[in-house]
């Protein structure tokens, strides 16, 4: 008899907090679009989000609330950034194109992207981005705290 | 029997997102608010597709969140989305003016919050770009790429 309404844990749930352990340079600014290699998770439930491939796969049907950031480095001049949670059903982007973006080699800049995302079983997400606008030159940064992909199953 | 393993019954949660262009709404200060005119889902039919209100259906604890991507941009110099109860609570939101938004078009706004409701409130997203020309268009896209979106889900 279903009869609460609040969290049930009694069996685990896909839940994961992925990042990028250190920078990545070079990554794009030619308008090349980069998984993001986010290669260690803080937590990692179900075991269903792969350190190798970057990528999650759902055990189940439902909605899963993503929750992601990404931070770029070296950013000199470029002009566009997409950062883009990528499913096997849809694509949810977020689009900047100020004009310069930045203008120095230690300049730092951040996105986030949010989405209440539908998935199938079998069905996986990741992320993905692309600056262009100049050359091959913006860094991903990495740790915790900067690029990350956290993701929990809702229901 | 409660079979599953996450938040449950019942599963009130919504995706909303603008399929049709809007035009050139906002860009000089005017207020536009987001008429959402499609659902992924929509779990208690509570999104109005011609106003793009969220009839919340039940007080709790919500999580909301929404992203607009504004086009049209050409040198204006504030960008201020948020998510709002009329006459009750506006939530800061996303706000951004360093002097010259975008000279060159595009922009993403996001915002999230987890808030308190009210069944029977209804919540929007609204907002406006100002400092420069009535230029400033919502972008939309189709379920395969959303590009202005709104979603959220009943935590308790």
């Amino acid at each position: 008899m279903a009869t609460n309404n609040a969290v049930n844990f009694k069996k685990p749930f896909p839940s994961f907090y992925a990042y990028a352990s250190a920078d990545v340079a070079n990554v794009t600014g030619d308008g090349t679009v980069v998984t993001l290699p986010l290669n260690s998770t803080l937590h990692n439930v179900t075991t269903s989000y792969s350190t190798a491939t970057y990528t999650f796969t759902a055990d189940r049907t439902g909605k899963f609330l993503v929750a992601s950031q990404l931070f770029l480095g070296e950013l000199v001049g470029h002009s566009s950034v997409d950062f883009t949670i990528v499913t096997t059903a849809r694509n949810y982007a977020v689009t900047a194109n100020l004009t310069p973006m930045a203008s120095g080699a230690t300049t730092v800049c951040g996105f986030q992207n949010i989405a209440l995302v539908d998935m199938t079983a079998g069905d996986t997400l990741y992320l993905t981005a692309a600056c262009g606008g100049g050359g091959k030159t913006v860094d991903l940064i990495g740790l915790k705290y900067y690029s990350y992909l956290s993701c929990s199953y809702i229901g | 029997m409660a079979t599953n393993n996450a938040i449950n019954n019942p599963k009130i949660m919504f995706f909303a997102y603008l399929n049709a262009s809007t035009g050139a709404v906002t860009g000089d200060a005017t207020v536009y608010s987001i008429a959402y005119d499609r659902v992924l889902y929509d779990s208690t039919a509570s999104m109005n597709l011609a106003t793009g209100a969220y009839l919340v259906p039940k007080t709790g604890k919500y999580f909301l969140t929404f992203t607009t991507l504004l086009g049209g941009l050409a040198a204006h110099t504030s960008a201020n989305y948020y998510m709002s109860v009329a006459g009750v609570l506006d939530w800061n939101g996303a706000l951004i003016n360093p002097g010259v938004v975008d000279q060159a078009g595009l922009l993403s706004l996001t915002d999230a919050a987890i808030v308190n409701l009210t069944a029977g409130q209804s919540v929007i997203v609204t907002g406006n770009v100002a400092g420069g020309a009535k230029s400033v268009t919502i972008q939309s896209g189709g379920a395969a790429s959303p590009q202005s979106w709104f979603c959220g889900f009943l935590i308790d």
